[in-house]
């Protein structure tokens, strides 16, 4: 397609000189011979495109670097007991520890008491300090 | 007769598409000015591969620059023009470096182009004239008058004034005229070339 300005530019120099009708006609024959890109290099131009695009698109988070959903509370006593032996060991050992407690308590209140057993002091000496407190009260 | 196709969306509007993420509009800049491109690389350097190579550059550069294209810019089609003149010239620079270390000696570009009467055999000739004008004149002649754009729009192109693009083109010219006129009768054009006319 000539553009306006191309054919008056073109008649011009036609009459100013004889050839450039001859010159004209090279230029032609040279466009009608030209080869149109391959569409290998158009696919290289586009692939281009797409690379440029991917640099400029927020980078995506990869698998392990994703944020993972909270845990659960099952899960967090999971973790939290691994070091004793997880939960079957943790529940056998609370489950001791409260039949300890029960047995202790249902013991009545002699398991309290110092029984003779455990003071192995004599009774005078209890006595004689109450008799040295007296004056004194 | 009316024409039913939607129009085509302007180039700095697919670039702002395409900075957005749209591939499909870098595919229609592709399509709209990869051909353009190639033809005038093709023109200027003469070798297939190294205008493949430059429409290749030129595009990636109007696809790492589409962020930050301002509409007010330079037509996309002037600054496309303008990245590849420059990396034309560059390259035939270079060329023209290694091949005065290396041969000094020029052969005839194309002999046997010159023997037949074909429109390939024309075209070939004009490249071969065109191969030997300086790097300037031969992008202002190629922009003018095979790629058909306006002066106004080459001298953007060229970063030069109207004028200085008449000259050059008016110069180009002559200089073709002068280096096809021995081969005109062999190329079928001997009576174009002033006979009689003067």
């Amino acid at each position: 397609m000539r553009t306006p300005m191309a054919k008056v530019e073109d008649e011009s120099m036609t009459r100013e000189d004889p050839g450039q009708d001859a010159l004209a006609a090279f230029f032609a024959a040279a466009r009608a011979e030209e080869a149109g890109p391959s569409s290998a290099l158009l696919e290289r131009i586009l692939a281009d495109a797409g690379a440029v695009a991917a640099e400029r698109a927020p980078a995506a988070v990869p698998a392990w670097q994703a944020p993972r959903p909270a845990p659960s509370l099952a899960e967090r006593l999971r973790r939290a007991f691994a070091p004793f032996g997880g939960l079957t060991a943790a529940a056998a050992l609370g489950g001791f520890a409260a039949a300890g407690f029960i047995a202790g308590l249902a013991g009545g209140a002699d398991a309290w008491q110092p029984s003779a057993a455990t003071f192995d002091g004599p009774a005078e000496a209890i006595v004689a300090f109450y008799d040295l407190a007296a004056p004194e009260g | 007769m009316t024409d039913a196709r939607p129009p085509e969306p302007a180039d700095a509007r697919l670039l702002a598409q395409f900075a957005a993420g749209d591939r499909e509009a870098a595919r229609l800049l592709t399509l709209r000015h990869g051909p353009r491109i190639h033809a005038l690389a093709r023109r200027m350097l003469g070798d297939a591969a190294e205008a493949e190579d430059v429409t290749q550059e030129t595009m990636l550069r109007l696809w790492r620059i589409a962020p930050d294209w301002q509409p007010g810019d330079a037509a996309v089609t002037t600054w496309l023009y303008r990245v590849a003149s420059n990396l034309c010239i560059d390259r035939l620079r270079r060329r023209r470096e290694r091949t005065m270390a290396v041969l000094p000696d020029r052969a005839d570009p194309a002999p046997a182009a010159v023997e037949r009467i074909a429109a390939r055999d024309r075209a070939a000739a004009l490249e071969a004239a065109l191969a030997d004008l300086p790097d300037r004149q031969r992008l202002a002649v190629v922009l003018r008058h095979l790629d058909e754009r306006p002066n106004p729009e080459i001298a953007e192109i060229l970063g030069t004034s109207v004028e200085a693009v008449e000259s050059l083109v008016a110069r180009g010219r002559r200089a073709l005229i002068a280096r096809l006129a021995p081969r005109a009768e062999d190329l079928g054009y001997a009576n174009a070339y002033g006979e009689g006319g003067g």
